[in-house]
């Protein structure tokens, strides 16, 4: 087994592209979920519909790239709204049913025959990116430390995006520690006691949806833009799944734990699936028990039971706080 | 006239499936306060499992049992070890835990038996020549297969809670747990029982909608079901069995009316449709058809 190529692969996931777009996710739903105490079971579309709003924008219709940055942020706030305004007055379990049922629906119109020319099918879309990394300062060559190196267009994208995931944990802490970010958790704590007080609960659920949903939007324009190619199948339901997870790992309601879950949860899991594909690829484990394709199906498995023994264990995660979770809440 | 009627007898056959499926819901619904995500891909496995033994030359009939048994265990076993640990904490805890469970499953089907879709049996004759002439219209026969079982099981869930002991307790939990409790009533099993039953129902869900269908099984069979299955649910409102069957047959109807007759929407599309369905409900009427009124409370 080839231990380097795995250490390699793996310390390049931990600040990777994967880890960048994860990130964003994960802390626009720790607004939502771990915060307002909001289940968003489809913050996959968030990042789809903004990604793909880049992307027509761009490549299907042939207008600038700035636009297609407003129209993707435009599409996201729409999409909160729509999910937001029939469900946020009701039980939990609404929202989440609505966002799961609306994100499987966003991804099948995406990938519809129908709208082939506009959303490209299943393939998605290529070349909106030009202008992007037209902007790269980077000097073409590769960059890092010994064998852990990226090409110019790598770094540009990492540098973008590092930069987005620090601005928005620099907003969420401020938001978080202003009137408006004590609302909202007294929001996930007594609904009808911050109701009773005056204050408009079905307003700062929507703002914390919205806001949720447009950081989640840039992890979807950094990996439209990092891969330089939409495709509907990298928005499904594991995507939010993995979020979650995310979330849940690092631990709920804590500024920098979606950040740090991200990078662990990358690492875990390049780890494991490189781990279990080089043992099956030389032979370590027989081809009789398990397939280098199967191998991907394991690492699902294994992040599905993770998630459910952590709630179950330790539902604060590593550096949530036991007395600040939606989830312990009785 | 016989095009609408085919229309009507392919949407009341959906529906029928839609119809238990959200039955299922509403059992877990009823006992745990939460909708599980994670029904469908429950359903999903256990249908891969009567598939699995067609391969191997088991009748499907004796694949179908087979599949209801898994399903009762998987239900019970998902109850008892990942959902009541959790379940005391909040429900939010208990719908995380469906989440994950419902990508574990998917998961583990593909694991087992891979990605590719393949050719599943159905339980009645289904040829081309198959079918009796109503009105000038098709009624094929395992369309009426399919209703002739969805009737026997709604028959026997309605027997099951309201003439058996087993079935008053398990109102009686959905009631009030704490009241139950106290009258002597082993709450903890009846819970793991109800996970058991929609385990069951889910699973038959499963094996009757698969040759339906033009696409044979496959990983993504189940998770449209399970989006139709909450739009009745939800329209039947989300405690009641009664308003789970009607709701079920009203969006199979709709859904086949409107993909026959609206022209923009068909193909892939009338999954939209039921959103749609969803969030007018939740809009117009959260408590649904025949919902109870603390639905509402928060």
């Amino acid at each position: 087994m080839d231990w380097n190529s795995i250490f390699v692969t793996t310390v390049k996931a931990s600040i990777g592209l994967e880890t960048v777009v994860y990130a964003l996710a994960a802390i626009g739903l720790n607004v939502q979920f771990g915060y307002a105490g909001l289940l968003n079971f489809g913050q996959a579309a968030f990042l789809g519909v903004a990604a793909y709003g880049l992307a027509v924008t761009v490549a299907t219709f042939q207008l600038p790239f700035w636009l297609g940055i407003v129209i993707g942020l435009a599409a996201t706030v729409v999409l909160a709204f729509l999910l937001g305004i029939p469900t946020l007055r009701l039980r939990a379990d609404y929202l989440a049913i609505v966002t799961i049922a609306a994100a499987e629906i966003v991804r099948l119109i995406f990938r519809a025959v129908k709208f082939k020319d506009v959303f490209g099918g299943s393939d998605g879309l290529q070349s909106f990116s030009g202008d992007f990394y037209a902007m790269n300062p980077y000097a073409p060559g590769s960059y890092g430390i010994g064998s852990i190196t990226f090409t110019e267009r790598t770094m540009w994208v990492l540098t973008v995006g590092w930069i987005l995931v620090a601005l928005s944990c620099a907003l969420v802490y401020l938001l978080m520690k202003s009137p408006w970010g004590r609302v909202l958790k007294a929001i996930r704590e007594d609904e009808d006691a911050v109701r009773s007080l005056g204050k408009n609960v079905f307003s700062y659920k929507m703002q914390a949806l919205v806001l949720g949903g447009i950081i989640g939007c840039l992890g979807g324009f950094v990996f439209a833009l990092g891969q330089a190619s939409v495709q509907p199948d990298l928005y499904g339901t594991e995507f939010t799944f993995y979020a979650y997870t995310i979330v849940i790992l690092g631990g709920a309601a804590r500024v920098f734990s979606p950040v740090v879950g991200a990078a662990i949860f990358w690492v875990l899991l390049v780890f494991i699936g490189n781990t279990l594909a080089e043992a099956v690829g030389s032979g370590v484990i027989p081809s009789s028990i398990m397939t280098v394709s199967q191998a991907g199906s394991v690492r699902f498995m294994l992040v599905g039971l993770g998630l459910m023994l952590l709630l179950i264990f330790r539902p604060q995660g590593i550096f949530g706080d036991k007395r600040e979770i939606a989830l312990d809440a009785r | 006239m016989d095009i609408f009627l085919e229309r009507l007898f392919d949407g009341l056959t959906n529906g029928a499936v839609y119809a238990i499926m959200a039955l299922a819901l509403v059992v877990v619904f009823r006992s745990t306060g939460t909708i599980n995500f994670a029904q469908g891909e429950m359903a999903l496995f256990t249908t891969y499992i009567a598939w699995w033994l067609t391969t191997i030359g088991v009748p499907l009939w004796a694949g179908t049992v087979a599949a209801a048994g898994v399903g009762f265990l998987l239900g019970a076993v998902v109850e008892r070890t990942l959902i009541r640990p959790v379940r005391r904490r909040s429900d939010m805890a208990t719908l995380i835990v469906a989440l994950g469970l419902f990508t574990a499953f998917n998961a583990l089907a593909g694991l087992l038996w891979n990605s590719e879709t393949k050719p599943m049996p159905s339980l009645f004759p289904s040829g081309l020549k198959d079918y009796l002439s109503v009105g000038g219209a098709r009624l094929y026969i395992d369309a009426l297969g399919v209703w002739l079982v969805v009737i026997a099981l709604i028959g026997a869930v309605f027997l099951l809670f309201n003439r058996t002991r087993l079935g008053l307790h398990m109102r009686a939990v959905a009631g009030n747990p704490e009241s139950a409790a106290l009258s002597g009533v082993r709450t903890g099993r009846i819970l793991m029982l109800g996970w058991g039953l929609a385990g069951i129902v889910g699973s038959l869900a499963g094996v009757l909608v698969t040759p339906l269908s033009p696409q044979q099984l496959s990983l993504q069979t189940m998770f449209p079901i399970l989006i139709y299955a909450s739009a009745a649910a939800l329209f039947g409102g989300l405690d009641s069995p009664m308003g789970a069957v009607v709701g079920g047959l009203v969006i199979g109807v709709l859904e086949a009316l409107i993909t026959g007759y609206v022209e923009f929407i068909g193909g892939t599309l009338p999954q939209t449709a039921a959103l749609v369905v969803i969030v007018l409900i939740l809009l117009l009427r959260p408590t649904g058809l025949f919902g109870t009124r603390q639905m509402e409370r928060l």
